[in-house]
């Protein structure tokens, strides 16, 4: 009989089913009760004996009850989950997520890495005078690259910067030194776009004014700051070379797989411009130095063609460009 | 600048390897590669002729079966000493002959009969200065097998970059000088010829500052040739053109020792020669059979008729030599550089003197050039020297300030001996004393202190450049508005693009008159400076659709020009899909990136121009100026770009936006304790009544407990509206601090909203 209502129990498939089921065994004229009420016409040792029976059966019917109802809901919950199924391997038909230019993520690195070393940003107009591109730093009159196979003009007086040298020019004539500058900046040169040539492209030129500047400094600018954006040490050499601004001048080449590759010129800045910002050039020296920002990122990650930067293939920024998360400033 | 390794040697004897040689040079401010002369030479190389007959349809040709590196060989040859036994110099079809031009060497059929290639003459391998010119094929002595590589002499060529500055490298006697100077070598003295008390020339006349010194030296009744020399086959290993003999002998001397100096052929002069500047619109014929019409202020040497030269340039048709030219006067002169440069960019003539001229030449071998060319045409086509005439200004010397500290001050490095400066100094021609500097007169570049600093640390190659820590006071790191700009666009899942500054005045959308012309762009596709970016981004999205790709969504941040007017703009477009979503979605892209620069904005309304739809657009302004705009791109541009998409845009002014009170100061703000309320109400409007500024007169001069208006339904239904107008729903939060609202409190509140509304002109639809 105890049996048989356990089975019925265990069996059960339903709540409501568990609920007559409760009621037929604890309710006022349930199993239990009927019990107790054949219980109270025996004798006090039957009463303790089958009192204690009855009891260890309450407990086993009410865990056989509370068992079963959690079971139920449990099966309940597992039927809803599963109706409710969604196939997540489906493949995410876009992330939707951005990309940063190389071009702009490269300078975004370069500018933190001379932020660190105390330089701040400086930039000018694209649109310059000849004078501030050229005549102020020296290029003289009749200079080749003062040609129109070389620059382009707007007008005699009004050209396009072919460096971003006038911001350094600007930054002489508005501050005082101590000078630690750095211009990044578009600048242009009439070549056709290709595998190493754009007509427009990306620079930054550095420039530090001080008291007992030397070229010690500027290597180790060069050094340290190669050494950051690589990510490793990076052996460099310098070469000597010629720029009307500065003196002497060299060009700095970088040891990469086995070869050495130019990658930026530098110099002391000429005594000359010194002065003629009202400088005492017997006080101040300072050192400048410029690199194309396409070519320090095709060196980084090993690009060998300059045309994809200024194509704009979502498919090249996808793989070249980067995520928010990953870049910026 | 070429120069073979040979010739070098006549100038200096080396101490070490030519590929150091060229390494030093590099490192000190000449870039020098090494080629081998020889390298076209491994494609050929000696064969052994089995067997020879008579050709059977032609009785000069010869059928030769030719053993060449364990292959035979049919080849058909024409030559007269071709015989059986024989060894030569076998061109297998698919080479070309030197000098790398002319199309290669095929297979072909000779009357009936096919041939593999051919074996060749000296001259046909333009080897005759080293094998003589054969007079049939070359009889090779060497075992069949052997690369023609091998058997020529070896030779490198060195090919220098010279910079701007040094005009003294322009000649084989200055590498040499620079070679000595690194210390790899010993120059080999030479020995210039002094001019003291000579005569003038009568039958030259110096009408011009311009030209400082001007020596000739004649030599009468000469025997002009074509014969292979020592010269010519030095003129044509560095890759220039050999003439005749006297030509050949000023080009030698210049390429020698960078003295440029003409010849004129006396005969044909008409009467003397006159030194002066031309005049606008005279005629010159030159010596490449160009006619240039000269303006004013160009050194020319003429006689009484005609130019016969252009002074430092090119020299005239008239008077120059040919193969019978019997009496000559060689011209050995200087002038000023800037006039030169200035005669070289007008006439845009290129020529080996000018690119000397033009970079400064030594005043001191002036009589020099003109005495070695007499002394060698003497030797090489006989004649009777009649001595150097001419004049000379004195030459004067620079004299630079130096002190030996200057190395350190610049270097850094205290431990440049005052030995090593004083000798590195000495060994680039300058003459020191106390501390005064002599410059050598082949040097213009060295005018100041730093000149020489430079002098003595590039000849150490720059290695005693240490580098030294360079660390300052860091300034805190300013805030970049474009880069805030960029990070939203990126995250918002634009991409960014790079486009040119310059575009198609095609595709110029801005007034004619604001247009920005670059007066030599490199095509029309680039002649105008962009006064927008859009053109350029929907440019990207037509590569896309013709490649048939994706296209996303992109943005650029870059300069546009306007009336020479430079402005940093953020541009974007997104291609439609839902053009009701869409133009949103750009809208909030604009307040997510002035929201997150720290602007202050409202939303305004602007007119489309041709860019935006008329009707779909809108735009923000600050302190009442237009910073952005945004909208649906005018349907009409489609013809303009040709493509078949339609895009949403903004435009934002960053420039602007900068000039605008922008801040990132935070508003105070304490966390109420009371839930708020949200009620909502539905109002009637004009159907072009804009949603946006009712909102806005709804918010402002509100009390302090409304938090939060916003729309979250708007419909057009004649039924429930009414004609001519739509429904807008909007939902109210108000907050209550302190204590919470009593319907009374509430019922306040909207009333006084739904008052301001009915001012507005809209009517409450339904009830509250």
């Amino acid at each position: 009989m105890h049996l048989e209502i356990i089975t019925k129990v265990k069996n059960a498939k339903s709540k409501e089913d568990l609920d007559l089921l409760r009621s037929e065994i604890f309710g006022k004229k349930g199993l239990v009760a009927s019990l107790m009420q054949e219980l109270s016409a025996m004798s006090i040792e039957e009463k303790k004996e089958k009192g204690s029976a009855i009891n260890a059966l309450k407990d086993e019917l009410k865990d056989a009850l509370n068992d079963r109802a959690e079971f139920i809901e449990n099966e309940q919950w597992n039927k809803k989950l599963e109706s409710e199924w969604v196939d997540t391997s489906i493949p995410c038909d876009d992330l939707g997520q951005g990309r940063f230019h190389p071009i702009m993520q490269t300078m975004a690195d370069l500018i933190e890495i001379f932020s660190n070393m105390g330089f701040s940003v400086r930039t000018g107009p694209e649109m310059e005078s000849t004078f501030l591109n050229f005549t102020a730093l020296r290029v003289p009159e009749h200079h080749p690259a003062r040609s129109e196979q070389d620059t382009f003009y707007i007008s005699d007086d009004t050209l396009l910067r072919t460096q971003t040298s006038p911001v350094q020019i600007r930054t002489l004539q508005n501050e005082k030194p101590p000078i630690r500058i750095i211009s990044p900046g578009r600048v242009y040169r009439p070549d056709y776009l290709d595998q190493t040539h754009s007509p427009m492209f990306h620079q930054m030129e550095i420039l530090a004014i001080d008291t007992g500047i030397h070229m010690g400094h500027l290597r180790w600018v060069l050094e340290e700051f190669l050494r950051v954006f690589f990510g490793k040490k990076i052996e460099i050499r310098f070469r000597s070379s010629f720029f009307p601004f500065t003196e002497p001048s060299a060009e700095v080449d970088v040891m990469f797989n086995g070869k050495w590759l130019e990658v930026l010129g530098c110099g002391m800045v000429h005594p000359e411009i010194i002065s003629s910002f009202g400088i005492d050039p017997a006080k101040y020296t300072g050192f400048a130095a410029g690199f194309g920002i396409e070519r320090l990122a095709m060196l980084c990650y090993e690009i060998n063609d300059l045309r994809p930067f200024f194509i704009n293939d979502q498919r090249w920024l996808a793989n070249y460009g980067f995520l928010a998360n990953r870049g910026g400033l | 600048m070429k120069i073979t390794k040979s010739w070098l040697l006549d100038h200096v004897t080396l101490s070490c390897g030519i590929d150091e040689a060229a390494e030093a040079l590099s490192l000190s401010g000449t870039e020098t590669t090494v080629h081998d002369s020889r390298e076209w030479a491994k494609k050929f190389g000696v064969c052994f002729v089995k067997e020879c007959k008579k050709h059977p349809n032609a009785d000069s040709l010869s059928v030769c079966k030719v053993m060449y590196r364990g292959n035979e060989h049919n080849i058909v040859c024409g030559a007269d000493n071709v015989r059986a036994g024989m060894k030569s110099i076998l061109s297998l079809a698919g080479i070309s002959i030197f000098p790398g031009e002319k199309a290669p060497l095929s297979k072909s059929v000779i009357r009936g009969i096919e041939s593999e290639g051919m074996m060749c003459t000296s001259g046909e391998l333009c080897i005759t200065d080293v094998l003589g010119d054969t007079d049939g094929i070359i009889e090779a002595t060497h075992e069949e097998g052997t690369l023609l590589f091998d058997i020529l002499p070896e030779d490198p060529l060195l090919e220098c970059e010279i910079t701007p500055n040094r005009g003294d490298l322009f000649s084989v006697r200055g590498i040499a000088r620079e070679i000595a100077a690194l210390g790899l070598g010993a120059l080999r003295p030479l020995e210039i010829y002094k001019c003291e008390s000579i005569r003038k020339n009568d039958r030259v006349i110096n009408n011009t500052d311009a030209c400082t010194a001007f020596y000739t030296s004649c030599i009468s009744d000469v025997t002009n040739h074509t014969d292979e020399t020592v010269v010519t086959r030095r003129l044509r290993s560095v890759g220039l053109k050999t003439i005749s003999a006297l030509v050949d002998i000023t080009n030698y001397i210049c390429h020698d020792i960078g003295r440029p100096l003409h010849v004129f052929d006396m005969d044909a002069i008409d009467g003397n020669l006159t030194v002066r500047l031309s005049k606008q619109g005279e005629i010159f014929h030159g010596l490449d059979d160009n006619e240039y019409k000269l303006p004013d202020g160009i050194v020319v040497i003429s006689d009484k008729k005609d130019i016969v030269s252009i002074a430092g340039v090119l020299g005239g048709k008239k008077g120059s030599c040919g193969i019978d030219t019997k009496n000559i006067m060689f011209e050995s002169a200087m002038f000023d550089h800037k006039k030169i440069a200035f005669a070289g960019r007008e006439t845009h003539i290129l020529s080996e003197a000018r690119t000397r001229f033009e970079r400064g030449i030594d005043p001191a071998l002036v009589a020099h050039g003109a005495h070695v060319a007499s002394k060698m045409a003497n030797e090489m086509c006989a004649g009777n020297v009649s001595g150097i005439t001419g004049f000379a200004a004195p030459i004067e010397t620079t004299h630079i300030p130096f002190s030996f500290d200057s190395v350190s001050r610049i270097s850094g490095n205290k431990n440049v001996s005052r030995e090593t400066i004083n000798a590195r100094v000495t060994a680039t021609g300058c003459s020191v004393s106390g501390d005064i500097v002599a410059a050598p007169s082949w040097r213009h570049d060295l005018s100041i202190e730093e000149d020489i600093v430079e002098e003595v640390l590039r000849l150490g190659c720059y290695k005693e450049i240490k580098p030294q820590p360079f660390l300052q006071p860091i300034e805190p790191r300013p805030s970049y508005i474009s880069w805030q700009a960029r990070r939203a666009m990126v995250s918002m899942g634009f991409f960014e693009s790079v486009t040119f500054s310059f575009m198609s005045e095609k595709k110029y959308l801005g007034a004619p008159a604001d247009m920005t012309k670059i007066r030599n762009p490199l095509s029309q596709d680039l002649s105008v400076l962009r006064e927008s970016i859009i053109p350029n981004l929907i440019d990207i999205a037509s590569y896309h659709k013709r490649k048939n790709l994706r296209f996303t969504k992109t943005f650029e941040i870059g300069p546009v020009f306007l009336c020479a007017e430079q402005s940093n703009i953020l541009s974007a477009i997104i291609p439609i899909t839902d053009v009701s979503k869409n133009v949103f979605e750009i809208k909030s892209c604009i307040e997510n990136v002035l929201c997150g620069i720290g602007a202050t904005y409202v939303f305004c309304n602007i007119d489309g121009g041709k860019i935006y739809h008329p009707g779909i657009c809108g735009g923000f302004s600050a302190n009442g100026e237009v910073v952005a705009k945004f909208g649906k791109l005018n349907p009409r541009l489609r013809q303009i770009f040709d493509i078949d998409m339609e895009f949403v845009a903004l435009e934002i002014n960053l420039s602007r936006i900068a000039l605008h009170n922008v801040k990132n100061e935070k508003k105070h703000y304490e966390l109420p304790s009371l839930n708020p309320v949200h009620k909502d109400l539905s109002f009637l409007l004009p159907k072009k009544s804009p949603v946006g500024e009712f909102i806005n007169v709804l918010k402002n001069g509100n009390a302090r407990e409304l938090t939060d208006i916003r729309v979250f339904e708007i419909f057009e239904n004649e039924e429930a509206c009414g004609h001519g107008n739509k429904s807008a729903s909007i939902r109210c939060e108000f907050q209550s601090y302190g204590k919470t609202f009593s319907d009374e409190d509430l019922h306040a509140l909207m009333d006084s909203i739904v008052k301001k509304a009915s001012a507005y002109g809209a009517s409450l639809r339904g009830k509250w």
